[in-house]
């Protein structure tokens, strides 16, 4: 519970910085030599906590099934939202198929409308933040089922987070979800925009 | 994006290599976990502080564009689009794979 507080602490505080503050080009870069940096660990402890090839395996079939779960639950979560609140249901849907890629839904939203752009950008860039503060309170129970949460983010920012809460075979696990994802989403977000 | 993407890969193929090197050179392997683990723990809390940063720096670029007008309207309208997918990803999640079996 106490490292839960501090990350939660810590965002909140770096977020405030954020916002009130004019220059962040030093902290992006420190962000992607950190984040460089973890997924190396991440490579060396996820080596030395497999057991054998069998677990490997096994863990690429429960990612493809995670993928799944994910993909569903966020396109129903969409839908939901999108028919709660007045307006189309396509944006939302759109919005929650960008799975925590904000640098993806974001801009691609904007070029049909601002407002959309808006949307996908926040609601995916706090989709990943929410992650690093949940998936900790919830890894004691679900520690490969959590991992959904983070959609894409987890094959990179978040993997570090799941690495450390959930362990070593949720950590590849995370990596393969996250990047199956990666390669979907350019597709599904389109796709949506376009058919619906 | 491509870019990025090739750097994680890259790291984490270099990560993979030194783990299968270390595995076969270093004795005491879980001494190396626990100290690798306690350094992860550390570089964490500085990953989540700098996301914050980045977040705070987003938020207030996006908000510049658009003006305070829609402001009430859009949380309203993010806030569900966090929660409600999130909340149904888990659920799925939950259901496909306890009731697949697996865990």
């Amino acid at each position: 519970m106490k490292h839960i507080a501090v990350i939660a602490a810590l965002f909140t505080i770096g977020a405030l910085a954020g916002f009130f503050s004019e220059s962040t080009a030093v902290a992006g870069f420190a962000l992607n030599a950190l984040l460089y940096s973890l997924i190396f660990m991440i490579g060396v402890i996820a080596v030395l906590e497999t057991r054998s090839i069998e677990v490997v395996a096994s863990s690429l079939g429960l990612a493809l099934r995670l993928v799944a779960s994910t993909i569903i639950g966020s396109s129903l979560g969409g839908a939901i939202v999108g028919a709660l609140i007045e307006g189309s249901l396509k944006p939302h849907l759109a919005v929650a198929l960008g799975m925590g890629w904000y640098t993806f839904t974001g801009p691609f939203l904007s070029i049909t409308n601002s407002y959309w752009g808006l949307l996908g950008f926040t609601s995916n860039i706090l989709r990943e933040a929410a992650t690093f503060i949940v998936y900790p309170l919830l890894a004691k129970y679900f520690s490969i089922e959590a991992i959904s949460i983070g959609g894409a983010t987890t094959m990179d920012t978040t993997l570090p987070v799941i690495a450390r809460y959930g362990g070593g075979e949720a950590a590849l696990i995370a990596l393969v979800h996250g990047f199956i994802l990666t390669l979907l989403i350019p597709i599904l977000v389109p796709l949506v925009m376009e058919l619906l | 994006m491509a870019f990025k993407m090739l750097g994680v890969y890259l790291a984490l193929a270099l990560g993979v290599l030194t783990g299968f090197l270390l595995k076969r050179v270093c004795k005491d392997v879980d001494r190396l976990k626990k100290s690798l683990n306690r350094f992860l723990s550390i570089n964490i809390y500085v990953l989540v502080a700098l996301v914050g940063l980045s977040t705070g720096s987003g938020i207030r670029e996006v908000l510049g564009v658009l003006g305070a007008l829609f402001i009430h309207r859009a949380v309203v309208d993010v806030a569900l689009l966090v929660a409600v997918p999130m909340a149904l990803s888990l659920l799925t999640a939950i259901v496909v794979l306890r009731l697949g079996g697996r865990l």
